[in-house]
């Protein structure tokens, strides 16, 4: 049981008194991050990255709160969603739909204590996959050559084109423009400047926290005007904060498949949690809601889409961690965050990076049970919390992000090169662009054009080496595959319409 | 952009070339089938734009007003501007920008800049 030795030594990294609250700082964060309107994972690693980096924390260190944090927004986004019928990050979209409606039947408190209890379930199943499924796919990454990789990236950007958003053409532009953002500064080949437009600071190009803080603080609070301060609404009155041993029993299927399910959607790259809680609900309504009561305060309804949510976060890692690519925006960030400590990130890191990678691992078990801890007492504080007023958030926001890029790059040039790139990221996402798809085409352009080039390097300009191997062959496959999901979908449901009428 | 010899067969130049390739013909798509985007109201849409200005002002002002100044008065704007009465923005401005200010130059160890106009008004050098 190699695995097993492994996680024991990922638990002696983890097992240290600075680790242990770095964790319980990181998912506190991340509660709170999730928990509020308008905030989510990716924003709240972005404004607390370029902190950690300038903390001089060691790379483990870091990947271990800032991984607290995303796994902690999961968590915490659906306090609002329940309480406020405002999701606090995309992947709660849908606690809303039956977590609201108990909150009005005057089970708010309930409807906490068992969707924390679904997260819970949902994150750990989810580490456990990770721990023996990470091992397995790393094995068979090693084997991966340059042609392999650039396959790879092709069935990445395929699969967020089919499953991300409603419109795959505007997934796919975002991707072209994060791959174009990625290869100004100097070619790592023939050290030609490209796309520079002379200025020196860009030499090195983009640097990832610039592109962040940008896409994901600037652009953030220049929406944030047209949300409405969540000082209008009335908060539910919050009874008993905990779960009856038969509801628990009422939602355990639901819950399994659901984590299951989540675990699944998340290891696709690109592919976020609010895919994740989507067709969870979706299976969970047409499997279990045989009275109609989706949607009206079903607790099924309320523990499919957080089990999922919580469990796709896990998802999210095995491809970071194993080939490169993330499974989700906050993990291309995550991604971002080690190459800028100097880690490659690919196949070679479980080899390279054993204390990195289990470290992580173990920490989310950790993580995950503190996160249960400390939502039942705090759950009071924490909706205290949303009612923070914008007129203090907004600026303090702000300033962490401007003040955390200034530390990294020392110039102000930085902060003005964040703020072109949020006003591009807000009238992205004013028409619809979603912003997942083109930090992942940042964090994976370089890679990209690398193995292609060195790829045809090797072949001396012939593209037949794509075409070759057993791995492109079941790349290529699993790519035509993906990208029919979305017309099979659609088959399937016709169907089952016909059938029930 | 010429490379006299590389044993690259592709260049530098390809791949950009490549993504703008594929960015021309996904655009076809969407000027083929375009999508109305919401945008807010006049009001709402001036705010935005003054919250852009704000923050370019404060980018430029930045080295030169020092990071307290600059800080406060940013956050007190954008505090006005998120309906903050002016007391609350002003505790809102001295607070932030102290509480950031002592964080990062005690806790972090990392220099924000005191301003090269206090440094001229006080004969110190920045």
């Amino acid at each position: 049981m190699e695995v097993l030795s492994s996680l024991a030594a990922g638990f002696a990294v983890v097992l240290t008194p600075t680790h242990l609250f770095l964790i319980f700082l990181g998912c506190l964060l991340g509660t709170l991050f999730g928990a509020l309107p308008g905030l989510g994972p990716i924003n709240g690693v972005a404004i607390l990255l370029p902190i950690c980096y300038t903390l001089g924390l060691p790379v483990e260190s870091s990947l271990i709160m800032l991984a607290g944090i995303y796994y902690g927004a999961e968590f915490g986004g659906r306090i609002s969603s329940i309480l406020l019928n405002v999701p606090g990050d995309a992947g709660a979209v849908f606690t809303c739909l039956d977590g609201y409606p108990m909150a009005q039947k005057g089970l708010a408190g309930p409807a906490l204590a068992l969707s924390g209890v679904a997260s819970f379930i949902g994150g750990t199943i989810a580490i456990v996959g990770l721990t023996f499924f990470a091992p397995l796919l790393a094995s068979v990454a090693i084997y991966f050559g340059p042609a392999e990789y650039f396959v790879l990236m092709v069935f990445a950007f395929a699969t967020i084109g089919a499953l991300m958003g409603s419109n795959p053409v505007k997934s796919l532009i975002g991707v072209t423009i994060g791959l174009i953002i990625g290869v100004v500064g100097v070619d790592s080949t023939t050290g030609v400047l490209r796309f520079t437009l002379g200025e020196a600071e860009l030499y090195d190009g983009f640097e990832f926290l610039i592109v962040i803080v940008g896409f994901f603080a600037v652009s953030e609070i220049m929406l944030m005007l047209e949300h409405h301060s969540s000082e209008d609404f009335e908060m539910p009155k919050i009874t008993r904060v905990y779960v009856t041993m038969k509801e628990l029993l009422y939602c355990k299927w639901t819950m399994v498949r659901s984590s299951l399910i989540g675990f699944v959607v998340g290891t696709l790259p690109g592919t976020g949690a609010s895919i994740a809680s989507a067709v969870s609900y979706t299976i969970a309504q047409k499997i279990s809601d045989k009275e109609g009561t989706f949607g009206k305060g079903d607790m099924r309804g309320l523990a499919a889409p957080e089990s999922a949510n919580n469990a796709c976060a896990g998802g999210a890692l095995v491809p970071m961690l194993t080939l490169g690519v993330p499974g989700s925006g906050t993990t291309a960030v995550l991604l971002g965050a080690l190459m800028l400590y100097n880690i490659n990130p690919g196949p070679m890191l479980f080899v390279e990076q054993p204390k990195l990678v289990w470290g992580l691992i173990a920490s989310m078990y950790i993580g995950n049970v503190m996160l249960l801890i400390i939502n039942f007492p705090m759950v009071r504080i924490f909706t205290k919390i949303l009612q923070v007023p914008y007129w203090l958030l907004v600026p303090s926001v702000i300033v962490l992000a401007f003040v955390g890029v200034y530390s990294v790059n020392m110039s102000t040039f930085a902060l003005l090169l964040s703020l072109i790139l949020g006003v591009l990221g807000y009238f992205l996402r004013k028409l619809h662009y979603p912003m997942a798809p083109v930090i992942l085409g940042f964090v994976l352009g370089k890679i990209m054009e690398d193995n292609l080039r060195r790829a045809f390097a090797m072949s001396g300009g012939e593209i037949g080496i794509f075409f070759q191997g057993t791995i492109n062959y079941i790349l290529w496959g699993l790519t035509l595959f993906i990208l029919f999901v979305p017309m099979i979908a659609k088959m399937v449901s016709k169907r089952y319409a016909l059938g029930k009428k | 952009m010429e490379v006299p010899f590389s044993y690259d067969p592709l260049g530098p130049t390809a791949f950009p070339i490549a993504l703008g390739a594929v960015l021309v013909l996904l655009s076809l798509f969407v000027i083929a089938k375009p999508q109305n985007a919401k945008f807010p109201g006049l009001n709402t849409e001036l705010k935005t734009v003054l919250i852009v200005l704000l923050l370019f002002v404060y980018q430029l002002g930045f080295d030169f007003l020092g990071f307290l100044l600059s800080t406060a008065l940013l956050v007190f704007c954008i505090a006005k501007i998120f309906k903050g009465t002016t007391s609350q923005a002003f505790g809102a401005g001295v607070g932030v920008s102290g509480v950031v200010y002592l964080i990062f130059s005690f806790l972090l160890e990392v220099p924000l800049p005191v301003g090269s106009l206090f440094a001229k008004l006080l004969g110190v050098s920045s």
